[in-house]
């Protein structure tokens, strides 16, 4: 922030007049982003874009209103990652895949015996599963599961999984505590939505695939998120569970707020969350359980880390690379089977288009008129949550960026509006 | 058939009959001092929102005196089918209810049966002795209430009640609303409430034993004050709410298709209620058809075919946009429509002025936030957007306001006497630009 908009901001302040003050640089402000702030329909956001150089810009808003001040969040700010956590759990797996620990075509039931006779909900009561789940089912959301009703799944199941405590909001800020194998054993009673293979849902397979790590490499997530993710990247903030002394330094997550009258303006869009059973301000102060897919606090800082590294071949600081070349292209290409059509991500996913998925848990978004068969026409990769948060990693410009924000739920699908904008102001 | 019974259908059916119905006479824009190019801009903002599947239909009227002067419409009562849409078309209103209730208050005021100033333990004695819960909490002290509640509280909404969670209700407070289901008259399916909702002085005394957010005449909070005042029709003028609506309103101007629920003759001709589909069930639905549809039929606020056991006079009328429009010029033309007077002058004047003068924009912020509650103040029943000078400071009225819950809005434009009115069915309120289109209309005036 420079001297005079500083100046301007503290005298609204003063004032009590309605202003949204940054501290950043105005180089690599997005209008749009402004817009939404100050508006009411985001409390905050925090941007960061490398370019081909790796030179970071970041910029960030933050809405102040006379009635629920919205705290500043600064790149050090831990931010609930929620569907965002589940990149970085994948990564996880497949580190582990090439230390040995597990395979990607293996059984789950090699780890986690209860998944051995799974059903599927059919149309005249439940049937075996055609086939086993393997792991890779848990990377690509194949494996049959649904997503919990309270995290945005819909249908019966859905609401089985809402009743059971099955990876929902309990499980990211409440009580009773559960461990990880509890739910996941839990979860196994239940049928599967559809056969394994079938079909592209999404789903809480990334929590499953959570303790299956744990089983096959017996060690707990968090352990294992430690050893092989968090130290050879050095990444520092990424965490499940907040400890008490740094309860300050966690942004705070707000949901949607409707007024029922018409408001002749801009007003806050949102409140506090409120729907967590216990009184926090945010995922994993007290979860329930372990949510590997959902889970995961960090900071704009770390993520800014992680993106250079993906941009940078995974290399790590001594030259060598953190996963094998067969596990890096995995990551990085299409992976579903052509049999789930065209559009394999769009009955679950409705914005994802012809968006294809690859085993980091990465959208691939086509360039006008390409295939996912034909990685030449592959404009981008992508990951978005729930709560409008996302990242984008342009690897044929060596570029990408990080867009944070903490609504949930949020309508918005913003990643590829920003990839445009951002895109548009280079090119200016 | 009982002697009374026969005389009070009597007097239902020999109203209607007094009076030629009123229609509006639609006429080019020109004729009436409105550019029709910038008219046709009205349509645009809501083509777009329909076309990308985000409202089920839309129906906005524009009327000049009583002239309409604009309407468009698309879409049907049904995404998946029904009868195409128009000014005739019966919508649930909502909140667009509470100007109309406000409207019998005011009658009642004239007729001396009530005043503004009257405790509303007048009427319902409970509401002596109440108690505050600063801010909806219940984690201070509970504050015993500075002042009686007036009905003038009631009717500005600065009573001190508020709302259930789901509609813009405050605290702990809010959440015991929805415990309870208060003033469920429509609301019979709560999951929560095991307390059967019977009549609306039941509700009433009921209420009165649940703490304000806020000390009566500090500030405004949405609330169920209006289906309050609601009660206070019931218990002075001896007559259901719908009863004496019908006999006041509905019927002398002719609003055909207004009142509490939907007979069930007009049902195919009322619109089907709908909410936004989450990014699964969108994925999850298949709709024929070009539109991309981001909706899901939404049963919870789909009242039309509830029993319902009182009328909620916060939100319980279903409606047409030229039945409300009918309403509204009635307003605009100081009280009298087609030879029947429903206020004085006067009375309008009193409807409509800012019953909130000692209120300063912080009293409004919690419900407008920082933006609008430097311009917006509230009369007996409607909200009054204002302009403000920049040079000198000077407050004038842009419009009269006010929408419902499910998308609908309407303004009033008393200087040049025009207004608006906007129908579609979407809970929850999204699409916030009842200000664009008054400021179309606004810049359509010809010079």
């Amino acid at each position: 922030m420079n001297c005079q908009s500083y100046f301007f901001c503290v005298i609204a302040l003063l004032l009590g007049t309605q202003a949204a003050c940054a501290q950043d640089n105005a180089q690599g402000r997005l209008a749009y982003l402004d817009e939404l702030v100050t508006t009411g329909h985001i409390p905050q956001y925090q941007f960061a874009f490398i370019d081909s150089q790796g030179s970071v810009t970041e910029s960030k808003r933050h809405y102040v209103d006379g009635i629920v001040p919205v705290d500043a969040v600064s790149s050090d700010t831990l931010v609930a990652l929620l569907s965002l956590s589940k990149p970085f759990t994948s990564l996880l797996a497949l580190r582990l895949i090439d230390k040995g620990y597990l395979q990607l075509d293996s059984p789950i039931s090699d780890y986690l015996p209860s998944f051995k006779k799974v059903s599927v909900q059919g149309e005249k009561g439940h049937v075996y599963a055609v086939r086993p789940i393997l792991v890779s089912d848990l990377l690509l959301h194949t494996a049959g599961f649904a997503q919990n009703a309270e995290l945005l799944g819909w249908g019966e199941i859905p609401n089985t999984y809402k009743n059971e405590g099955i990876f929902g909001l309990n499980c990211l800020a409440g009580e009773p505590k559960q461990t990880l194998g509890d739910v996941v054993e839990n979860l196994s009673s239940l049928p599967l939505v559809n056969n394994p293979g079938e079909k592209f849902a999404y789903s809480v397979a990334t929590d499953v695939l959570g303790r299956v790590l744990e089983v096959a490499a017996q060690s707990s997530f968090t352990d294992l998120m430690q050893e092989h993710l968090k130290e050879p990247l050095g990444l520092t903030s990424l965490t499940l569970e907040v400890s008490n002394d740094v309860h300050t330094k966690v942004a705070q997550l707000y949901g949607p707020l409707f007024k029922s009258y018409p408001v002749p303006g801009s007003y806050q869009r949102y409140e506090a969350f409120r729907q967590f059973d216990v009184d926090v301000v945010n995922v994993g102060v007290k979860p329930g359980c372990v949510s590997p897919g959902s889970g995961l606090l960090s900071n704009m800082k770390d993520l800014v880390h992680f993106a250079k590294f993906l941009l940078n071949d995974m290399k790590l600081k001594d030259g060598s690379s953190f996963l094998s070349e067969q596990s890096k292209r995995q990551f990085f290409s299409h992976q579903l089977g052509e049999e789930l059509g065209k559009s394999p991500l769009r009955r679950s996913l409705a914005y994802a288009n012809k968006d294809g998925l690859t085993l980091g848990s990465l959208a691939i978004r086509l360039k006008q008129g390409g295939s996912l068969q034909d990685p030449l026409t592959h404009d981008f990769y992508y990951w978005s949550g729930f709560s409008g948060s996302g990242f984008w990693l342009d690897k044929n410009n060596n570029s990408a960026g990080i867009f944070l924000t903490q609504l949930y739920p949020n309508d918005r699908f913003l990643i590829p509006k920003l990839v445009a904008q951002t895109r548009a102001k280079l090119a200016q | 058939m009982s002697m009374k019974l026969f005389t009070i259908l009597g007097l239902l059916v020999a109203v209607p009959l007094s009076a030629m119905a009123f229609e509006f006479e639609t006429v080019e824009p020109e004729k009436a001092g409105f550019d029709s190019k910038k008219l046709a801009e009205i349509q645009g903002k809501f083509e777009e929102l329909y076309q990308e599947g985000r409202i089920p239909n839309y129906v906005m009227g524009v009327y000049s005196g009583t002239n309409n002067i604009y309407l468009t419409n698309n879409g049907n009562t049904s995404i998946t089918g029904g009868q195409a849409v128009d000014e005739n078309t019966i919508y649930w209103l909502a909140s667009m209810t509470k100007p109309i209730v406000s409207t019998a208050i005011m009658r009642l005021v004239e007729e001396g049966k009530l005043s503004l100033d009257d405790n509303l333990s007048k009427y319902f004695p409970e509401y002596s002795d109440m108690l505050v819960a600063p801010g909806g909490s219940y984690s201070a002290t509970l504050e015993p209430a500075k002042t009686e509640i007036t009905l003038r509280h009631l009717i500005t909404h600065t009573s001190g009640l508020t709302y259930s969670t789901a509609v813009s209700g405050v605290g702990d407070v809010a959440e015991q609303y929805d415990e309870f289901n208060v003033m469920g008259c429509i609301r019979l399916t709560s999951a929560d409430a095991d307390r059967e909702v019977t009549s609306l002085a039941d509700e009433a005394i009921f209420l009165a034993q649940l703490p304000l957010i806020d000390h009566p005449g500090d500030s405004w909070n949405y609330s169920v004050s209006i289906d309050v005042l609601g009660a206070v029709i019931e218990k002075v003028t001896g007559k259901r709410l719908g009863v004496y609506l019908n006999e006041l309103i509905f019927s002398p101007l002719g609003m055909k298709n207004t009142g509490f629920g939907v007979p069930e003759q007009k049902r195919l001709n009322s619109a089907d209620m709908y909410t936004t589909a989450t990014p699964a069930q969108q994925a999850s639905l298949s709709y024929d058809g070009d539109i991309p549809w981001k909706l899901i039929g939404n049963s919870n606020w789909d009242f039309k075919q509830n029993e319902r056991k009182c009328d909620s006079g916060g939100g319980g009328l279903f409606s047409t946009v030229e039945d409300y429009a009918i309403y509204l010029t009635m307003i605009a033309n100081d009280g009298e429509l087609n030879g029947y007077r429903v206020l004085s002058k006067a009375s309008i004047e009193e409807h409509l002025k800012d019953q909130t003068t000692q209120l300063l924009p912080e009293a409004f912020r919690r419900g407008f936030g920082e933006d609008a509650s430097s311009y917006m103040k509230f009369s007996a029943g409607f909200g009054r957007k204002l302009d403000v000078s920049q040079t000198t400071g000077e407050e004038t009225v842009d419009y009269y306001f006010w929408g419902g819950a499910a998308n609908t809005f309407f303004w009033l434009d008393k200087e040049n006497k025009t207004v608006g009115v906007f129908a579609t069915q979407l809970v929850p309120s999204l699409y916030n630009i009842n200000n664009d289109i008054e400021s179309i209309v606004d810049g359509a005036i010809l010079k």
